[in-house]
C-alpha cells in the first residue's frame, strides 16, 4: 500500500486526535533505516510522541503508552524473528501497526493489514529508485503522519524533494566514485575506523559503522555523534586514527564543522564526506536535512565497496549471521 | 528546593506534556536511567534525550511553555548552558543540574543562572551516590511522572532510592575481585567493546566514552545487546575484548542471549552481572530501573583499578581543557 493511503486509513479508523504516539522498531540496519523518520518526527511534531527502539527492547520492555492510540512501524528485510515478534506485540496491544518489509511474503503482513514493501537500493548497480528504500518509505510515512495528524507546513516541499531524490543520489554516487578509492587506500591497513556525523545523519552514521564496517568488513568501528565528540571520544584521536566524517547539510552542520576544524589539525587520516557536494542544496530548504541521510546511505556504501575491493574482502562474507544458530 | 518541591512548583505554573534532557558526554549518559524509566512507564508524558548542541541547532518544535528542559553539566559546559537558554526562549521551565556552586568559582555559575531551578550535585566515590547527577536526575523523573500522571511504583521507588547508597557500596565490595581481574586482563588492549541494554545502556555508553576513550585512551564501541546480532557480532572472535553488562529488569533476556553467544565464540570477554551485586535489597517491582545506577557505581571502581594497573592517572587529558576546540 501507499504511505498516504495507509495513514488516511489509520486516521479514519482512529478518529480526530486518536493517535498520540509513534514507535519505530527494527534491528541493526533496519533500525537505522527508521532514523530519518524518527528524526523528522522528533524535530517537527508538536504533540505526537515519537520513540525509536531496537525490536527486542520493544518486545521485552514494551512502553506502557503503546496501545490503541499508537502507530508502530516495524521494519525488516527478511523477517528478523524479533521484529516479527515486535510486530505481534504491537498488534496485541491494539496499536495501528505498519509493516515495512523487504518481501511480499513477510510474516508481518499476515499480522497487520497495513504494510509497505521496500526495495534496497544497490549503490553499485543503480538500477532501482532510491525512493523505494526503507529509509525513504519510512520517512514518507512520517511526513504523512505529521501532515495528516497535525498539519505540516512544508509537506509540499517534501513531495517535491522526493521527485528530485534519484537525481541527487546519482550525482552523489558519481561524485563519490572518484573519492571512495582514495579512502580505501588510506584505510586499507587500518584495524579501526571511526565514523562521525550528527542530526538526521545519526542513523546513516550508525549503519555505516555497524553494518558496513563491523558486519561486512570485520573492522572495529566507533560511531561518534559530532556533538558528543568533544565530551570524551576526541581523546583517542591522534594523527594515525582513521576517521570518516559525514558533514551534513542540515541544521546540525555546525556540529560537524566544529569536529572538522579539530580533526584537520589533529588527525592525518581523515576522510570528509560533505553532502553539499552531492547537490543536496537543490532541495527545498525546509525539508533538505531530512533527505540528507537518504543520499548519504548509498554514498557510504560506495566507500565501503571500494575498501572491500582493495582489501580483496567479499562484502557478503559472514562468520555467523544466517550461518549458525544464535 | 528539594526535587519534589521543584516538580510541584513547575506543575503549579503550567501543564506539562514533555521533558527534554539536554547534556553532553558523561552528563548525557547520566540522564539515561531517567529517560529509560520515562520511555517505559509514561502513558502521556513525552521524553527525549539530546546532546546539547543538537537541541540548540535543531530544537524540537514540541519544546514549548508546556515543556521542561533539564540540563546537566558539572561545570557549565557552554553548549549545555546554551541549550538551557534555548529552552527558556521557548517558554519552557528550565532546570539546571550542576556541580554544587558552593564549590565552584563564579564563572561557572552559568548553567545555574540560565535555569529557573537548580539542583546541585556532586559526583564522588566518597559521597553518598544520592548526591550524584544520575541518581538526582532519576529521582526527578520519578517525581515528575508520579505528580503528572500517577505512578504505581512510586512508593517502591522511594524505598529503592533510600536503600541505593548501601546497595552500591556493597556492590562495589562484591565486585572488587572482578574489577581487579578486568583491569589486569585488559590493561594492554587497544579496543574494548562494551555491551548492555535497557536501563544500563547509559552506563555502557559512559564507560565507553568517558572511562575508556576519554580517560584511558582506549577505543570503545558501545553495542546495545539487542543490536549485537544485527551486525556488531561479526567482529567477535576469541581474542576480542568485550565487557558485557547484564541488567536486572525486563531486558535481561537480551543480555543473556549475548552471554550465550560470547561463551561459545569469544573467550576474552568479561561479564558484570547486576544479579551478582547487591540489588536484591531493592524492591523487586522496580529493581530493574536501578541497574544503570548500580552498574555505573561499580564501573567507577573498574576505572580506578584500570588506571592503577596501567599507571594512567585519570586526570590526564591530551585535548580536553588543554587546547582550543
Amino acid at each position: 500500500m501507499e504511505a498516504k493511503k495507509i495513514v488516511e486509513a489509520i486516521r479514519l479508523a482512529a478518529g480526530a486526535g486518536g493517535i498520540r504516539q509513534i514507535f519505530l522498531v527494527g534491528c541493526g540496519g533496519s533500525m537505522a533505516g527508521l532514523y530519518p523518520a524518527w528524526y523528522l518526527l522528533s524535530r517537527e511534531a508538536k504533540s505526537l510522541r515519537a520513540e525509536y527502539h531496537t525490536s527486542n527492547e520493544f518486545v521485552y520492555a514494551t512502553p506502557a503508552a503503546c496501545g490503541a492510540q499508537s502507530v508502530v512501524i516495524c521494519c525488516s528485510l527478511i523477517d528478523t524473528p524479533e521484529t516479527v515478534e515486535a510486530c505481534r506485540t504491537a498488534v496485541e496491544r491494539g496499536a495501528y501497526t505498519i509493516a515495512l518489509a523487504g518481501s511480499e511474503h513477510s510474516k508481518m503482513m499476515e499480522l497487520t493489514p497495513y504494510s509497505i514493501r521496500y526495495r534496497n537500493f544497490d549503490a553499485r548497480k543503480r538500477d532501482t529508485s532510491a525512493t523505494q528504500t526503507k529509509h525513504a518509505l519510512a520517512l514518507r510515512v512520517a511526513f504523512e503522519l505529521l501532515h495528516q495528524l497535525e498539519g505540516y507546513a512544508a509537506y509540499d516541499d517534501a513531495i517535491r524533494a522526493y521527485e528530485m531524490l534519484d537525481s541527487i543520489v546519482l550525482d552523489g554516487l558519481r561524485y563519490s566514485d572518484r573519492r571512495a578509492p582514495l579512502f580505501a587506500e588510506k584505510t586499507a591497513e587500518e584495524s579501526i575506523i571511526y565514523v562521525m556525523g550528527s542530526g538526521a545523519n545519526n542513523g546513516a552514521m550508525y549503519a555505516s559503522s555497524i553494518c558496513n564496517l563491523l558486519e561486512c568488513m570485520w573492522t572495529d568501528s566507533v560511531a561518534v555523534n559530532t556533538g558528543e565528540y568533544f565530551h570524551g571520544p576526541f581523546e583517542t584521536t591522534d594523527q594515525n586514527l582513521a576517521v570518516m566524517l559525514m558533514i551534513g547539510a542540515g541544521r546540525t552542520r555546525a556540529l560537524d564543522e566544529r569536529a572538522h576544524k579539530f580533526l584537520r589539525r589533529y588527525c592525518d587520516n581523515l576522510t570528509v564526506i560533505d553532502s553539499k557536494n552531492f547537490g543536496i542544496d537543490r532541495m527545498p530548504p525546509a525539508v533538505r536535512e531530512y533527505f540528507d541521510p537518504l543520499v548519504f546511505m548509498p554514498v557510504m556504501d560506495i566507500y565501503n565497496t571500494a575498501l572491500a575491493k582493495l582489501r580483496g574482502h567479499c562484502e557478503q562474507d559472514r562468520r555467523y549471521m544466517h550461518k549458525i544458530p544464535y | 528546593m528539594q526535587i519534589a518541591e521543584i516538580v510541584r512548583d513547575i506543575l503549579s505554573k503550567n501543564t506539562i506534556d514533555s521533558i527534554f534532557f539536554v547534556a553532553c558526554g558523561g552528563s548525557k549518559a547520566a540522564c539515561w536511567p531517567a529517560l529509560f524509566f520515562l520511555e517505559t512507564e509514561a502513558k502521556g508524558l513525552k521524553s527525549m534525550l539530546l546532546t546539547s548542541n543538537e537541541f540548540v541547532y535543531a530544537t524540537p518544535a514540541a519544546c514549548t511553555e508546556h515543556s521542561i528542559v533539564v540540563a546537566c553539566s558539572l561545570r557549565g559546559t557552554p553548549e549545555t548552558v546554551e541549550a538551557l537558554r534555548t529552552g527558556a526562549k521557548r517558554g519552557a521551565q528550565t532546570v539546571a543540574f550542576t556541580g554544587d556552586p558552593a564549590f565552584l568559582g563564579d564563572a561557572e555559575y552559568a548553567l545555574a543562572r540560565a535555569g529557573n531551578y537548580m539542583v546541585p550535585y556532586r559526583n564522588s566515590d566518597a559521597l553518598p551516590c544520592t548526591e550524584g547527577n544520575a541518581v538526582k536526575l532519576f529521582e526527578f523523573a520519578v517525581e515528575l511522572l508520579h505528580q503528572v500522571e500517577g505512578y504505581e511504583g512510586y512508593a517502591d521507588m522511594r524505598e529503592g532510592l533510600r536503600a541505593l547508597d548501601g546497595v552500591i557500596r556493597e556492590s562495589v565490595r562484591r565486585a572488587a575481585a572482578r574489577a581487579d581481574e578486568f583491569a589486569k586482563k585488559y590493561a594492554e588492549k587497544d579496543t574494548i567493546y562494551v555491551i548492555g541494554s535497557g536501563p544500563a545502556y547509559g552506563a555502557a555508553y559512559a564507560f565507553s566514552i568517558c572511562s575508556l576513550m576519554e580517560i584511558s585512551w582506549i577505543h570503545s564501541p558501545t553495542v546495545h545487546s539487542g543490536e549485537y546480532f544485527h551486525g556488531p557480532f561479526e567482529t567477535t572472535s576469541p581474542a576480542l575484548p568485550v565487557l558485557l553488562l547484564k541488567s536486572e529488569g525486563p531486558t535481561r533476556p537480551l543480555d543473556e542471549r549475548v552471554e550465550r553467544f560470547l561463551q561459545e565464540h569469544a573467550g576474552s570477554h568479561s561479564i558484570l552481572d547486576a544479579r551478582e551485586l547487591a540489588m536484591d535489597r531493592l524492591p523487586e517491582a522496580v529493581r530493574g530501573y536501578f541497574s544503570g545506577l548500580v552498574l555505573g557505581g561499580v564501573l567507577s571502581s573498574y576505572l580506578n583499578r584500570l588506571g592503577e594497573v596501567r599507571r594512567h592517572d585519570r586526570s590526564v587529558r591530551r585535548y580536553m581543557w588543554q587546547v582550543e576546540y
